[in-house]
């Protein structure tokens, strides 16, 4: 062992830049142990402590104590000390102040400014943040599903009480002033608003809206289970409020599953009680399908617009038909297709709970005509929504070629913000190899989109009908033309 | 109030500003709208404990209740009144102990606690020896409270014993008192557990000379300011719990010319001001009872999940929620990190002790690091993290202190108010500053640093709460 | 780069690839002209520059120097959603109208807002060069007695009357004609049925023509906007403010940022604006007693001593 003890007179450092450095000058090799510090009468304890010879030092001076196993290591602490020391005074390694950490929460975000709050966290956690925005003075769209009732009925007094809006929760898709919130299609400002409790609804209608050169106000998404007797249509009401005193909006569409009874007769009252139009499109059989409702809309504003846009698949597959089989990743879509097709179809196998579906028996295996939506939870457990990830629809397309007899595939493409960046990219090749591989197959495709949309919309229709497929606009009119295809005796 | 229809035609009038949390997909789907967003860096709450936040964020007397929990803690004025004797201030008699921390007992209490509990048996004569004092302790002879159950707080071990002398801190806005022991220098000393023969005769000292100085010289001047020293020792440099060189400093600059008046002996004047003058933390056993006394009001107010004390007894970390009462949530306490003085290390520090983490709970301390940066390189970090640590606070706390301002931080106030709903929520514990003490009774401390406090406290203060919701 | 974009040029946005040349630039804005004619018709411009009523308005900031690279005459790739050019490529995913929809006001109501936006103009703002405030007032007295013929003449000696890019005639002029066409509508019971007066659509008309050979193409685009009521982003605002928006931080901020567009562009447009604000006021409060008095008409001249006044005062 060697002992190394030096006194720098007039040397000083404050005590915690000293015991850093002393830190580092320890964390040499061979050296066990050291003190570099001011020589107080406590640190001279310490030294005489750890067995260090007295010294004469004031409490002006430095003092340098070090034993370590040979000379080199105290050669080699020595130099440690000097490079610690410099460091010690600051100077280049100083950082500079930085940004401020980000907020965890929505209260610490809102505190920077802010409109409305996204919120998508899970289910079980979108509760807190939403309160957060409320309480900040904040509207909030909720993505989230699976949000206890409880905790939205809650959420909705509150907004209530504060004037706010809450859109969901289970909202998809909202367009506040041409900025789409979750997933939307671009569209140009227009005087249609429109209050949605069906997120792929809402994006069929704004994209048949925009082909017949009518523009959109806002969409309030309200979620799913606001027209329920347990929430009473809350932010529905909200919503309607809103697009009324919205000097923007000149027609207002009401876009739901036909609601509950008490429900309705509520809301009616309250639009009737407005002063801009009110349409009402109840997704439901014997109600208007979202392209007549479109059309009804154009009529509102005195306008007449042509069909929607339409591409009519290569060549024509004059085949024998028996089965309508389809696979949607919107949820409103396959609905709608399925109250079309069971009306001329009959019953239908279904995930989707409307009046002419039946249960599946052998999951998507289950024959005959078929109607599912991928987007429901069974399916998305595993593996992102079938809206942004073509995964499950390509396996399911393959499958569905070779199985016997002759069938109509029908499929939903849905395009816009949050949407898988070039679904015809991996949908397309799939097609292609579908139709050569089983010559009794025709594919429909009902493509919700947009010109203005990221994905460019006709190139998408365009890749699509070189696979094979015809592509229509129209959700109703690619049913419509499925059935067909499928020479129906109705 | 706001108007209903106002609010929701200022959301319609033009492309809102959004605050986005969750999935990055709408993150990113509003940035390539060219959409001005405030992204928050959401995650899952600690144990998943959404359903039991959500139901005391939706309790509708907790937010009320925690307003009124900032407003009292905020609206604090806390005076130095004078020096009571142990046994006046918090009613203990010969064999009674105050201790630092959540309840203890002598078979789990560490190395320093027993021995202050030794020093403090053989300073009021139950006992002789070290070795007598130690019998009684095992034999259970001694009655332990916290220090906390008495409106009394004690740093480090944080010993009280009937004789002792304790600083009475009045909160003039609400009339209620906190108590704290003199702080007794560096070194060997009671509250890290030293019990050697001139600790005990110092103690005698400041219970027989500094002690009747001490409250002569308030008696002079009637009562001393301490928002305003820490007001502006904050201003200095301090962050109050391991730097008190400024509100130090300030003390001895106040109480010296009552001293001078007060008709002491010379001699004994010499050596009064001479000890508080050597004692850069002599301000800390003020500080102290200053933040005890300013969060005691916010207690017991139901539905409120603010922090009303954090402490530690060596052993267990514990805290107490206005809405819990008395309750204590504690688990093991954890050794800090930090530097070592001389060559101690890690294998040499007791787990986490003292009430000094008070000063936290009453935003100073850890929650003021921007306005003392010299404190963040005990642990080797840089000036930045000191202004990380004091505005990540923010994140759970109820709001800000309007005296305590922070210059670097454009005089923004310290946060204050913890709220254990958003410390659970944002997974975010509170920064404390600590002094580490050696393991081994007597040792005293071996360095400082920074007290990484157990998460679980928290959740289950949450938890608690969660029971005692009223529904919406 | 992400941007949003004036509806109003979607057509030329969203449609089929064209070549357009870089016509101006400068560190906040890049002016995109039709190599053919030379008319300036898109301009973008950064996050913190003044979203015009033909701009691209792109999510970076001066800051990044997004035109960093640009030079005079580039091309740049226009159709589809995108802006191909010297930077890196510029995807359109949102539209914004740069034709504020105004909620219906009464003229009671607006000439209260109008006193206030006038007073903060005064406030913050040199009054008009004299000769300009001459010009100006030439227009507004031909307007309001419908006298079409001396309204034409005013406009020939407005439009391209000063300097820089859009000359302080042509700023009167846009904001004069946007305001009345703005708010005639929202004026009326009917917003549907209102009319323009024939001297303001005659105004409206002839400002267009001349902008296309007496000004600077910049400018004349900006006249063609105006004449349909699209107007840049702060002046919508000021518009807002003024049929009572309280969102928008209250006359007073709208006013203000209104003045900070350009050197004088700000001030010249909002005293157009106001001018503009006034006639349809004026009118519609005249429209609107004749009614109830059955021909004891106060003659729509009456309009001009209240907005002439400020102007003349400020002169002063």
């Amino acid at each position: 062992m060697v002992d190394h003890l030096d006194i720098r007179r007039g040397a000083y450092a404050d005590s915690v830049s000293l015991m850093q450095v002393s830190r580092r000058v320890n964390d040499v090799d061979g050296v066990t142990a050291a003190l570099i510090a001011m020589a107080t009468e406590l640190n001279l304890e310490l030294l005489a402590g750890m067995g260090f010879d007295q010294i004469d030092a004031s409490a002006g001076d430095m003092v340098v104590a070090v034993r370590a196993t040979d000379d080199d290591a105290v050669t080699a602490a020595l130099t440690e000390l000097d490079a610690a020391l410099a460091a010690s005074s600051g100077g280049a390694t100083s950082a500079s102040f930085g940004d401020a950490p980000a907020p965890r929460t929505v209260r610490d975000a809102a505190a920077f400014g802010g409109d409305l709050a996204l919120i998508s966290t899970p289910g079980e956690h979108a509760y807190l943040e939403a309160v957060d925005a409320l309480r900040a003075g904040l509207h909030v769209l909720v993505f989230s599903d699976n949000v206890p009732l409880a905790q939205e009925k809650a959420l909705k007094a509150e907004a209530a009480e504060r004037g706010l809006l809450v859109m969901g929760p289970d909202a998809g898709t909202a367009i506040v002033s041409g900025v789409g919130l979750g997933f939307a299609n671009v569209v140009a400002p227009g005087p249609v608003g429109i209050v949605a409790a069906s997120g792929t609804g809402a994006q069929h209608l704004t994209c048949l809206l925009d082909d017949a050169g009518v523009g959109i106000s806002h969409v309030l998404g309200v979620g799913g289970r606001d027209l329920t007797a347990e929430i009473g249509g809350a932010s529905t009401r909200q919503a309607l409020a809103a697009l009324d005193a919205d000097p923007a909006t000149d027609v207002i569409v009401l876009l739901s599953k036909p609601p509950d009874e008490t429900v309705a007769t509520a809301i009616r009252k309250t639009a009737d009680a407005l002063d801009t139009p009110v349409v009402f499109a109840l997704l439901g059989p014997g109600q208007d399908d979202l392209t007549a409702t479109a059309r009804s809309v154009c009529a509102a504003l005195g306008r007449e617009p042509d069909d929607p846009a339409w591409w009519p698949a290569a060549d024509r597959r004059v085949g024998d038909y028996d089965e309508l089989r389809g696979l949607f990743a919107g949820g409103t879509l396959c609905q709608e297709a399925l109250i079309i097709a069971a009306d001329a179809l009959g019953p239908i196998a279904s995930n989707t709970s409307v009046a002419g579906a039946t249960p599946l028996v052998d999951g998507l295996d289950t024959p005959g005509h078929l109607l599912v939506d991928l987007g429901e939870d069974d399916y998305t457990r595993s593996r992102p929504h079938p809206m942004i990830d073509q995964s499950l629809r390509v396996e399911r397309i393959a499958a569905e070629a070779r199985r016997p007899g002759g069938r109509v595939l029908l499929l939903d493409v849905v395009l816009g913000h949050g949407a898988h960046a070039d679904p015809a990219s991996e949908l397309a090749p799939a097609i292609a190899q579908a139709i050569a591989r089983a010559d009794d197959l025709a594919v429909v495709v009902s493509l919700c989109g947009t010109q203005g949309d990221p994905q460019n919309r006709d190139r998408q229709a365009a890749a699509l009908v070189d696979a094979g497929a015809s592509v229509h606009l129209s959700n109703a009119h690619a049913v419509r033309n499925a059935i067909e295809l499928l020479g129906s005796t109705s | 109030m706001t108007d209903p229809t106002s609010s929701l035609q200022d959301l319609l009038s033009g492309p809102p500003q959004v605050v986005t949390a969750g999935v990055e997909l709408f993150e990113t789907t509003l940035r390539d709208q060219a959409v001005d967003i405030l992204p928050v860096e959401w995650r899952p709450p600690v144990d998943g404990l959404s359903t039991e936040l959500a139901a005391i964020v939706a309790d509708p007397r907790t937010a009320a209740a925690n307003q009124t929990a900032l407003e009292r803690i905020t609206a604090a004025e806390p005076r130095w009144v004078g020096i009571t004797t142990a046994r006046d201030a918090v009613g203990i008699e010969v064999g009674q102990f105050l201790h630092a921390g959540p309840p203890i007992t002598w078979e789990r209490a560490s190395g320093p606690m027993r021995g202050a509990l030794i020093g403090a048996m053989l300073y009021e004569g139950m006992a002789d020896t070290p070795e007598q004092a130690e019998a009684i302790g095992e034999a259970g002879d001694l009655e332990l409270s916290p220090c906390h159950s008495r409106g009394a707080v004690g740093p480090m071990a944080g010993v009280v014993s009937p004789s002792m002398p304790m600083f009475a801190v009045e909160n003039a806005a609400f009339g209620n008192t906190a108590y704290c022991t003199l702080n007794e220098g560096l070194g060997k000393v009671l509250r890290y557990g030293a019990y050697a023969p001139e600790v005990l005769d110092r103690l005698r000292w400041m219970q027989g000379v500094l002690g009747p100085a001490m409250d002569a010289a308030v008696k002079q001047i009637g009562s001393l300011d301490l928002r305003a020293m820490i007001v502006q020792a904050i201003q200095m440099g301090d962050e109050l719990h391991n730097r008190n060189r400024a509100a130090s400093a300030l003390f001895v600059r106040e109480v010296v010319p009552p001293l001078l008046e007060a008709g002491i002996d010379p001699s004994d004047l010499a050596d009064v001001v001479r000890f508080i003058n050597g004692n850069e933390h002599f301000f800390l056993n003020l500080g102290m009872p200053s933040a005890k006394a300013s969060l005691d009001p916010a207690r017991d107010i139901p539905g409120s999940s603010v922090i009303v004390a954090m402490a530690r007894n060596g052993t267990d970390f514990g805290i107490q929620t206005s809405g819990t009462g008395d309750r204590w949530f504690t688990a093991p306490a954890t050794v800090p990190d930090g530097l070592y003085l001389g060559d101690y290390g890690p294998d040499d520090a007791n787990p986490d002790i003292g009430d000094s983490t008070i000063m936290e709970t009453g935003g100073i301390g850890g929650f003021v690091m921007a306005a003392a940066p010299a404190i963040v390189r005990f642990v080797g970090g840089q000036a930045s993290d000191a202004l990380d640590a004091t505005r990540s606070m923010y994140s759970i706390t109820v709001g800000e202190h309007p005296h305590f301002q922070i210059p670097i931080l454009e005089f923004r106030g310290s946060p204050v108010g913890i709220d254990v709903t958003r410390v659970v929520r944002t997974d975010t514990l509170p920064a404390v500053n600590t002094g580490i003490a050696g393991k081994v009774a007597g040792i005293g401390q071996v360095g400082a640093g920074l007290v990484t406090p157990p998460m679980q406290v928290f959740a289950d203060a949450v938890r608690a709460l969660a029971e005692l919701a009223e529904p919406a | 780069m992400s941007a949003s974009a004036s509806s109003a040029r979607r057509p030329l946005l969203a449609g089929r690839i064209v070549d357009l040349h870089v016509a101006a630039r400068f560190p906040a804005a890049t002016y995109l002209a039709d190599p053919r004619t030379g008319r300036v018709l898109l301009v973008v411009v950064t996050a913190d520059g003044i979203a015009l009523p033909n701009a691209v308005v792109l999510a970076s900031r001066v800051g990044d120097r997004p035109f960093a690279r640009v030079r005079d005459h580039d091309v740049v790739q226009v159709g589809e959603n995108r802006l191909l050019g010297p930077w890196s490529p510029i995807v359109v995913a949102r539209w914004w109208s740069p034709r504020p929809v105004l909620p219906s006001v009464s003229p009671g109501g607006l000439q209260t807002s109008l006193d206030a936006a006038d007073a903060e103009i005064d406030r913050q703002a040199d009054a008009l060069p004299p000769d300009l405030a001459d010009r100006f007032h030439d227009l507004t007295t031909a307007v309001s007695a419908g006298d079409v013929n001396g309204a034409v003449a005013a406009v020939d000696r407005l439009v391209g009357f000063g300097t820089g890019l859009t000359p302080s005639g042509d700023d009167l002029l846009a904001g004069f004609v946007a305001a009345v066409c703005l708010l005639t509508p929202v004026l009326d019971a009917d917003r549907h049925a209102a009319v323009l007066p024939p001297a303001v659509s005659a105004v409206a008309t002839r400002m267009v023509d001349r902008g296309d050979t007496m000004t600077t193409a910049i400018s004349a685009a900006l006249l063609r906007h105006a004449a349909v009521g699209e107007v840049c982003a702060p002046a919508g605002a000021l518009l807002r403010t003024l049929t009572g928006r309280p969102a928008l931080t209250g006359t007073d901020g709208a006013v203000a940022r209104l003045l900070r567009v350009g050197a004088t562009s700000g001030r010249d447009l909002a005293v157009g604006l106001l001018a503009g604000a006034r006639l349809a006021t004026t009118l519609r409060a005249a429209t609107l007693r004749s009614g109830a008095l059955q021909g004891d008409t106060p003659p729509p001249q009456s309009f001009s001593t209240a907005a002439t006044h400020t102007l003349v005062s400020r002169r002063t």
